[in-house]
């Protein structure tokens, strides 16, 4: 049986495949695509969205490379690190998004000489 | 604008680092509440029995983490939350939860209870407390955590601080099985040194009010079905619910599950080596309450240590500017 990833988890994911195709994703991009996906369950609010991004920032997971105020709302574009990457491994094969982690996993490299 | 800007990325992340603050610090609050709640419960019926001490500590344990795992169950439910634990219990973050449940839960408790039995109270009090000490070597060493000089003297203070607090002179009679004492001590302290880790680790791509509820539920699924048969306790367990030890034991749920919670959630805000140490500063708030509730007057030891312990905390805690960046990897 496939099972999504949890919220926080796939959030990461995100981050980066878009890093992996050296493409920024932004607050507002996080929030619309997992509402796409978990929007149907009540812990699925921007609130806690914005809490987990910042929870990834501060363990360095992701990397906060511009901000701008939109609405009197921050707005920052993410990418991920080396050390968010390394945790693409722990994705279970019986997860929803596993198949989509598959084509970006040799990729890796890429991202880590665009870092460095 | 420019400036507006960063001082509003500035302000919203030392927000958040606040949060952390705040949540360790009702962790401490709330889990000595809890010690003060438990130990007027071990002066009662069934667990007031000299012959079954040991046994009463276990069981009082088992009991206290089921209904804190249903209360927060609860409260994941309320949140919306549910189906995050599946999710986490089938990813590889769940088996790392469940390995830091059976460390910190039974593991620890059976080595704390052991050590007191073989080594003596004063002893194992001294070695368990080292725990926060554990837990930031290992943080450092294997989530690359983060800390300054100030945090850690504040961190080694805030141990010392709760060795003095609850230092008993030793006697000096030294039983035969005091060496193996020591060993069951020190695995206690392991024990819930690696729970903070793990849970870090865990809670990296887990949601930490989701990693408590599996820590929880695991530990409590581990205490029945193997410490409390292996003590043959089920007899007192059943007989552990009276009425009166029940309005007990649900406020001690209830009080718990907001420990816990809190815990986790500094411990994921704040780093291992702060959240472990500010939770440390529960004997604080255990003499507090003891104070107001019984009347207890505090010994100079526990005042001292009481005092090495806030001013610990305060270096913990007094610059959340370091905690904007937890970790420190080479890109």
């Amino acid at each position: 049986m496939k099972m999504k990833l949890p919220m926080k988890f796939r959030m990461l994911q995100l981050i980066c495949e878009r890093s992996i195709q050296l493409k920024i994703i932004n607050t507002d991009e996080i929030i619309k695509l997992i509402k796409l996906e978990y929007g149907n369950e009540r812990q699925c609010c921007t609130k806690t969205i914005k809490t987990h991004i910042l929870a990834l920032k501060s363990v360095g997971l992701i990397a906060e490379i511009h901000v701008c105020q939109k609405e009197n709302q921050l707005i920052s574009e993410y990418k991920s690190t080396r050390a968010g990457i390394n945790k693409m491994k722990l994705i279970p094969n019986t997860a929803e998004s596993y198949k989509e982690w598959l084509p970006f996993k040799g990729q890796v490299g890429v991202l880590v000489n665009h870092n460095s | 604008m420019l400036e507006t800007v960063a001082s509003l990325t500035l302000k919203r992340d030392l927000h958040y680092a606040k949060r952390g603050i705040g949540n360790c610090l009702i962790s401490g609050i709330t889990w000595g509440m809890d010690a003060v709640l438990l130990g007027y419960l071990l002066t009662k019926y069934p667990f007031n029995d000299p012959n079954t001490a040991m046994q009463a500590s276990l069981i009082a344990a088992c009991i206290h983490t089921g209904f804190s795992s249903f209360f927060i169950l609860l409260y994941n439910f309320y949140t919306g939350k549910t189906k995050e634990f599946g999710r986490c219990l089938f990813s590889k973050m769940g088996v790392l939860i469940i390995i830091s449940a059976v460390l910190s839960g039974p593991v620890a408790m059976s080595g704390y209870l052991l050590g007191i039995n073989m080594a003596g109270a004063s002893y194992t009090a001294v070695i368990t407390s080292s725990y926060p000490a554990i837990g930031t070597i290992l943080a450092v060493m294997f989530l690359k955590e983060k800390l300054n000089k100030r945090t850690l003297i504040g961190i080694l203070l805030c141990v010392a601080g709760a060795i003095i607090t609850g230092y008993v002179s030793p006697t000096n009679t030294v039983h035969s099985t005091f060496y193996l004492g020591v060993v069951f001590a020190f695995i206690a302290a392991l024990g819930w040194g690696l729970e903070g880790v793990f849970g870090a680790y865990a809670m990296d791509v887990v949601d930490p009010e989701i990693a408590i509820s599996v820590r929880q539920t695991v530990s409590f699924l581990m205490y029945i079905f193997f410490v409390i048969p292996f003590i043959n306790g089920f007899e007192l367990l059943v007989h552990s619910f009276t009425a009166s030890n029940v309005l007990v034991l649900i406020a001690a749920g209830i009080v718990c599950s907001v420990s816990y919670i809190s815990w986790y959630l500094g411990l994921s805000m704040t780093g291992v080596g702060r959240a472990m140490a500010l939770n440390i500063t529960y004997p604080i708030w255990v003499i507090i309450l003891d104070w107001l509730i019984n009347g207890v007057h505090a010994s100079p030891n526990l005042i001292i240590g009481c005092l090495v312990i806030v001013f610990g905390a305060i270096l913990v805690s007094g610059n959340p500017k370091g905690m904007l960046t937890l970790r420190e990897y080479k890109e």
